[in-house]
This record gives C-alpha cells, sequence and structure tokens, in this order.
C-alpha cells in the first residue's frame, strides 16, 4: 500500500500578490485613496506621526506569513499624487527563506507626481541560507518631487553553520515621468562570493537613494556621519545626471545596518522637508 | 600576429591612455582598510574583476566594439554607462581616463578617435573609458575576445600599480597578484556577453571607499 505525500510534501508554489497603493493629498493631509493589499503582505492603518509635517501619511508594511519564500512574486504598484508626502516602512526585518531554485521577486513601481514626497524604506533583508532574493523596483519621479528609497541585506544562518544564501539581486531604474533616464543601479552577488572582498570586511550591506533638486539634498558629509554614528561606514556621493545623491552603507551586522539606515532616512528627510521627522516606532 | 600585437601594444603601461591617475577606488579602499594582508587585496582586485569589470566594463566594452563605428550607437552606450556609475569620483574619472585615451589615439591619427573627441567636447559623447576603447579597440582591428583580454589587463595592472605606487603592496608581491588574476582574466572573458544583459556591478565596499576618497583632504590619485 502506497501513502500518500503528506501536504507538507507537495511542491511550492510561492505566492502571488499584485498590490497598489494610491496617495493623495486632500484637506491639507495625505491620504490613502486606493489600497490593494492581500496576503502575504498586510498594512497598517495610516499614521500622521510628524508634527512638523502633519500632513505625511505613515504606513508600516508587514509580512503576514513570517518572511519571504520560493516562488514568492509580489508586486506592488505605489502612486504618490501632486503635493501629497507618504512614508512606507516595515516594522522589522523580512526573512527570507531558501529559494528552493525558484527564489523570491519583489516588483515595486514608484510614481511621484509633481511636489510629492515619497519615502520607502525597508528594514535590511535576513537571508537565510539559501535564499535567494531579487529586488526590482522601477521609479518615476516628477522634477520638483522627492523619492527616497532604502533596502538592504544581512545574513543569518539558524543553525551557525555559516551556510550561505544563494543569490542576492538589485534591480533600479529611477526616469523622468517623460521617460528620461536618470540613474540605474543593478547589481548581484552569489552568496559564496560573499566574503571574498565585495564587502571588505563588512557582513551587511545597504543602498539609500534620495532623488531630489540640488536644493533640497543634505550636505554628503552629514550623510556619512549620520550612517557611521553606530558603527557602520558609508560612502556618499552625488547621483548622476542631477538625480540627487546615493549612499552605500556597510555594517558588521544587520543591527547596526538598519540603526544606520534609520539615521541616514531621519538626515535625508529633513533636508529634502525642511522639517524634522519623527521617530519611527518599531 | 598583428592583432595581438595589436593588443599588447594597448595593454602595455606605457601607451599613455590616463591610467597612471586613476587608483579605481583603490588609494580610499587602503585608506579605509589600514590592516589589508596582501591576501584581503588580493581577494579585493578579485572581487574588481568578477563583480564589476566583467559584468560592466566588460559589457559596455563590447557593447561599444559592436556597435562598428556608429558614433550615435556608442554616444548611447555611454549615456548608458553614466546613468549607471553611480559614484561622482569614479564617474569623472572614467570620463577623464576616456579622454585622455582617445586624445592619445586622436593625436596617431585615428579617424574614429578624431571623430569621438570631437562628440566629447562638443557635449555629443561623454567619452567613459571602456566605451572608448570597445570602439577604438574595434577600429584597430583587435577581435572581441582580445579586446576583453586587454581590458581585463588593464583594469587589474592598473589596481596593482596603483597599489604598488602607493607603497600598500610591494612590486614584486604586486606581480604575483597580477600573474595569480590572469586565470580569472581568462575565465570571465570567455563568458558569453548576450546584447540584451545589462550593466551590473556589485562591490560596495569600493563604491565607498571611491566616494569618500572624494572627501580626502590629500590623495594621489584622482580616484
Amino acid at each position: 500500500m502506497r501513502s500518500l505525500l503528506q501536504s507538507c510534501s507537495g511542491f511550492e508554489t510561492g505566492r502571488s500578490l499584485d498590490g497598489a497603493l494610491v496617495v493623495d493629498r486632500a484637506g491639507g493631509r495625505s491620504v490613502l485613496r486606493r489600497q490593494q493589499i492581500g496576503y502575504p503582505l498586510h498594512i497598517t492603518r495610516g499614521f500622521h506621526l510628524d508634527a512638523a509635517r502633519p500632513d505625511l501619511l505613515t504606513l508600516y508594511l508587514q509580512s503576514a506569513s513570517g518572511g519571504l519564500y520560493a516562488g514568492d512574486r509580489i508586486k506592488l504598484d505605489v502612486r504618490v499624487g501632486a503635493l501629497a508626502a507618504f512614508h512606507m516602512t516595515t516594522q522589522a526585518s523580512t526573512v527570507v527563506h531558501d529559494g528552493r531554485a525558484s527564489g523570491a521577486i519583489q516588483r515595486l513601481a514608484v510614481t511621484v507626481e509633481e511636489g510629492a514626497f515619497c519615502a520607502l524604506t525597508s528594514d535590511p533583508y535576513v537571508l537565510f541560507p539559501g535564499a535567494d532574493l531579487t529586488l526590482e523596483t522601477d521609479a518615476a519621479v516628477a522634477e520638483d518631487a522627492v523619492l527616497c528609497l532604502a533596502d538592504g541585506f544581512a545574513v543569518h544562518d539558524p543553525e551557525a553553520k555559516a551556510r550561505p544564501f544563494a543569490r542576492f539581486e538589485s534591480r533600479l531604474s529611477v526616469s523622468r515621468p517623460g521617460g528620461r533616464l536618470l540613474m540605474k543601479d543593478i547589481g548581484a552577488i552569489d552568496g559564496d562570493d560573499m566574503r571574498n572582498g565585495a564587502l571588505g570586511p563588512m557582513a551587511a550591506v545597504a543602498n539609500f537613494v534620495l532623488i531630489a533638486p540640488p536644493n533640497r539634498l543634505p550636505a554628503l558629509a552629514d550623510m556619512e556621519q549620520a550612517a557611521g554614528r553606530w558603527g557602520a561606514l558609508a560612502g556618499c556621493s552625488l547621483a548622476p545626471n542631477g538625480a540627487g545623491l546615493v549612499l552605500r552603507i556597510l555594517a558588521p551586522d544587520g543591527g547596526v545596518l538598519a540603526r544606520a539606515l534609520d539615521t541616514a532616512f531621519h538626515v535625508a528627510a529633513h533636508a529634502a522637508l525642511d522639517a524634522p521627522l519623527a521617530r519611527r516606532r518599531k | 600576429m598583428l592583432r595581438v600585437l595589436q593588443a599588447i601594444w594597448q595593454a602595455d603601461g606605457a601607451f599613455p591612455s590616463g591610467a597612471f591617475a586613476f587608483s579605481y577606488g583603490i588609494e580610499g579602499a587602503f585608506a579605509l582598510r589600514r590592516d589589508m594582508t596582501l591576501g584581503d587585496f588580493e581577494a579585493l582586485v578579485a572581487a574588481m574583476l568578477k563583480q564589476r569589470w566583467a559584468c560592466y566594463d566588460r559589457v559596455a566594452l563590447l557593447w561599444s566594439y559592436r556597435a562598428r563605428g556608429d558614433r550615435e550607437a556608442i554616444a548611447a552606450v555611454d549615456r548608458e554607462v553614466e546613468a549607471s556609475t553611480l559614484i561622482e569620483t569614479l564617474r569623472t574619472g572614467s570620463r577623464r581616463n576616456g579622454g585622455a585615451f582617445l586624445a592619445s589615439h586622436a593625436r596617431l591619427g585615428q579617424p574614429l578617435a578624431i571623430a569621438l573627441r570631437d562628440d566629447v567636447q562638443a557635449g555629443n559623447c561623454l567619452g567613459h573609458i571602456a566605451v572608448m576603447q570597445g570602439a577604438v579597440w574595434s577600429e584597430l582591428g583587435l577581435d572581441e575576445a582580445l579586446a576583453q583580454l586587454c581590458s581585463g589587463y588593464t583594469a587589474a595592472s592598473g589596481v596593482i600599480t596603483a597599489a604598488i605606487r602607493l607603497g600598500a603592496v610591494g612590486a614584486l608581491q604586486g606581480q604575483g597578484v597580477l600573474q595569480r588574476c590572469l586565470p580569472l582574466i581568462e575565465q570571465l572573458a570567455a563568458q558569453e556577453v548576450p546584447d540584451e544583459v545589462e550593466l551590473s556591478s556589485f562591490v560596495p565596499f569600493l563604491d565607498v571607499a571611491a566616494a569618500r576618497h572624494a572627501q580626502a583632504d590629500l590623495r594621489l590619485f584622482a580616484n
């Protein structure tokens, strides 16, 4: 007699989500005009946390499933309307599980209209052994708008055997609404190559990008010092085509990296909005 | 055999390509990591070849090479390189290096180099080094394989020569590193580059070093 496969032995197919968030300015505040978010993601209600910018809407994006798994295909379309101000962040790091040859892909399509502010800042992804994660972001940013993006990763083996992740790939493209390319940042690394010198002596890495007019950028040294305050090593540069600035951050672990990203976000947002933002509780 | 001789001529450090002024971020890397061992340095050079040269400079070189002298197509590759080189010192260094490379070939009478130099001066083209090398080496008659080997060798030798001139690595130690890089360059150059592939780079340590180096009080190299 042959026993049936247990349900947990079935093929992993992953989860698929085609979500959308639309933020508009209405009645002096930024409001969520449309939300289409389903499993495996969840968003909190909106918060207006900032006394200096009470119009700014903040949302926390959460994983309802314990992270990203093999075969996950998550797509999120974010549109921030003219003059609206929006910050979406995560409540904690997202664990990325073994990719089992199909990996996880997270796609973000972002539109930031005239005079708007949009910040999408994730805590670092935590790559477990075998994790295979691709992050794809395509953004269209109006000439006088601001877009702030942050993501990165740290590694962790729950069995402390230093087993590597499979692969991490990041693809970012930023254009003007008419299609003129401002900057493109594509990079990938296999887990086996993690310690080959690409990260120097560090074990976690993040990218922080601020697309903004020149008069709304912080000093490069301020960004480096903000990230370095926690023991991270950061280098800040003007981005190509007058797009804004880019900050590369290296850190010994995910905790330091998360604090460095958070501090860098506050320095960047202060300069871009000409107002200090409140701490985002996590 | 003439193609091979042309490649040796172009890879020779004596050719006035302007590369002597650039450290490709390595000066900043030594400033950040004063305890860098020879093994660490060798790993960094290998990472640079694998994670940057093979999937970025080599791709730009081949796109430009395959343009076969079409200056509109070469300029489009140049714009793509500009948009994809995020660190300003690496961006300006690549353009200055490419400008010096073009100037040398133009003074030697190479027609495409003269036209590209004029395009750069007119603002129609930016002059990134990998793009200019691909364009000119195609005209010189190097085949794709030789152009890649030439590019990989000059990238590795440029970084290693910079480390030697900084006094961070001994002259013979540097030659040992370069010798051990040769099989890696051969292996990477053998990888196919389909037309649809995109420019990709992931050496954040060198990016951080190059970005911080721009604000250093005292520096020997332009980047």
